[in-house]
């Protein structure tokens, strides 16, 4: 329902967008619609047609303007390299966006994990009672990212009970609501703490920048382990209950991308064995603080012992 | 190498992506004019405007693939460049503040001041025709927005008008702008109608 809320709001704003007349937090929303919403991205193309009317003049440029262009474009042979195909992968990202309706899939609904679709929508500890009562896989895309892990995590930054917040990011979306629910943690007094991988390609200088975000909202940041690319996805939430403090985990194979997590296979365990999350605990001491976790343990980790505990 | 008088929007992207230098004269030709004024009518600044076009030429240059001809014209991709750049430099430019305190002074002093940014200047035919259609509020928002390179909430203090109010004013000015210039007999290229 709020998609329709927010094609409904955002298409209001497409006059002005056109003309670059909105400010640059509207242009972002725009934005991210646009990507999804062939309709409003040719209403756009219209307002620009006009706009260029608008701008017709019979004048030509200055002169001289031109010789100063050309100029400009002589390459030597040497800096002129062939060849055959495309420079990096990040050319790939941009295929599939042009025309081709007819060939594109329709859109993936994923449902929501049976365990998870009777919960009060409104009592953030509801999730928690639900991994008590036994693990809960979920599997991406199938599964809903949005009502499971992202839940998981946003009920954690909401409940009062919630003590601790740990959590690894590799690659996470622009405006992710998973930062947002960690700035909110930290606001409220709980313990944040973050490992930001900083050599995640394509998303380093995004990632350096949630990093000092977070670490405004009062979070502790640590940015990636000398010598390795940390990849694992892991998260820790500690919660004061009546009969002591109990630690639930997410470890997952797929990153806290709100994006990726509809696109991506990928399959996630939300449990509070205490055994598991014990070693979870120590897995993260590792990462933020350099006190290595004991091995082996109930997770296998690479560098240590996930090659040598792997089945061969 | 082909006559490139006559070529088409896609074929000229195509020869440029060529590095075909003559490709990106012809480009220059047709819209070079245009792109110029536009950007010296936001930032009023002729050395601005002119670097301003060696900005958008030259990244036509480098990358003629970010003009996509199944969506538009070139002439409103390079307008669309030369216009967010012109706002950009604007709105980064300490002389933005100046521009905004005479703005609000002409607010106060008389309303229908505002209409130094007036279209007429430079256009003619179909296209006055179509502007003179217009509801004045819808044309006043239009041109503080576009030659102004105000934000709609800038505009809506400068009209004293709601900003909301300001914001449909400017997408249902395109619109009627729009519907204006075709049945002038224009044709309107960009995004299907239905």
């Amino acid at each position: 329902l709020s998609e329709i809320d927010s094609h409904e709001e955002l298409q209001e704003l497409l006059g002005a967008y056109a003309l670059d007349a909105v400010d640059a937090d509207e242009r972002g929303r725009v934005e991210d619609h646009l990507r999804g919403c062939a309709r409003c991205r040719a209403e756009v193309e219209q307002h620009r047609e006009v706009a260029a009317q608008l701008a017709y003049t019979g004048a030509d440029a200055p002169d001289g303007l031109w010789r100063r262009i050309a100029a400009q474009l002589d390459a030597a042979p040497a800096d002129v390299i062939a060849t055959p195909g495309l420079l990096s992968l990040g050319d790939l990202m941009e295929l599939p966006v042009v025309g081709h309706a007819g060939q594109r899939d329709p859109p993936h609904e994923p449902v929501t994990h049976p365990r998870l679709r009777d919960l009060d929508r409104t009592d953030p500890s509801a999730i928690f009672g639900e991994i008590r009562r036994g693990d809960i896989l979920v599997h991406l895309p199938y599964h809903s990212f949005d009502t499971s892990i992202l839940r998981f995590l946003q009920s954690a930054a909401a409940d009062p009970a919630v003590l601790a917040i740990k959590l690894t990011i590799y690659r996470t979306g622009r405006r992710s609501p998973i930062i947002q629910a960690l700035k909110e943690a930290a606001r409220r007094g709980k313990q944040v703490a973050v490992l930001v991988e900083i050599t995640a390609r394509f998303d380093e200088a995004p990632n350096i920048s949630w990093g000092k975000e977070l670490e405004k909202a009062g979070a502790h940041v640590a940015y990636g382990v000398e010598r390795v690319k940390t990849h694992v996805k892991l998260a820790l939430v500690v919660r004061q209950e009546p009969d002591g403090i109990r630690r639930y985990v997410h470890v997952g194979t797929g990153n806290y991308h709100e994006g990726t997590a509809r696109l991506y296979e990928d399959l996630g365990l939300l449990s509070a064995d205490p055994e598991l999350a014990a070693h979870a605990a120590a897995v993260f001491n590792e990462l933020t603080a350099g006190i290595p976790a004991p091995t082996p343990g109930k997770l296998l980790v690479a560098p240590h012992d996930l090659a040598s505990g792997s089945p061969h | 190498m082909g006559p490139l008088r006559d070529a088409s929007d896609a074929a000229l992207a195509v020869a440029i992506g060529r590095w075909r230098e003559d490709a990106l004269a012809e480009a220059f030709r047709r819209h070079a004019g245009s792109v110029y004024a536009l950007a010296q009518r936001v930032l009023r600044d002729r050395a601005g405007a002119e670097e301003i076009v060696q900005e958008v030429f030259l990244r036509l240059w480098h990358a003629p693939d970010r003009f996509d001809a199944e969506r538009g014209t070139m002439r409103a991709y390079l307008l669309a460049q030369a216009h967010g750049r012109s706002v950009d430099r604007l709105r980064a430019d300490a002389s933005r503040r100046r521009r905004e305190e005479r703005d609000a002074a002409r607010t106060v002093s008389a309303s229908s001041d505002v209409e130094v940014e007036v279209m007429d200047l430079t256009v003619a035919g179909q296209l006055k025709e179509a502007v003179s259609a217009l509801p004045v509020e819808e044309r006043r928002a239009i041109e503080l927005a576009y030659f102004g390179g105000h934000t709609y909430r800038e505009v809506a203090v400068l009209l004293a008008a709601p900003e909301g109010t300001v914001k449909s004013r400017i997408r249902s000015g395109l619109k009627r702008l729009r519907a204006g210039l075709t049945d002038a007999g224009l044709e309107m290229v960009g995004g299907s109608d239905s």
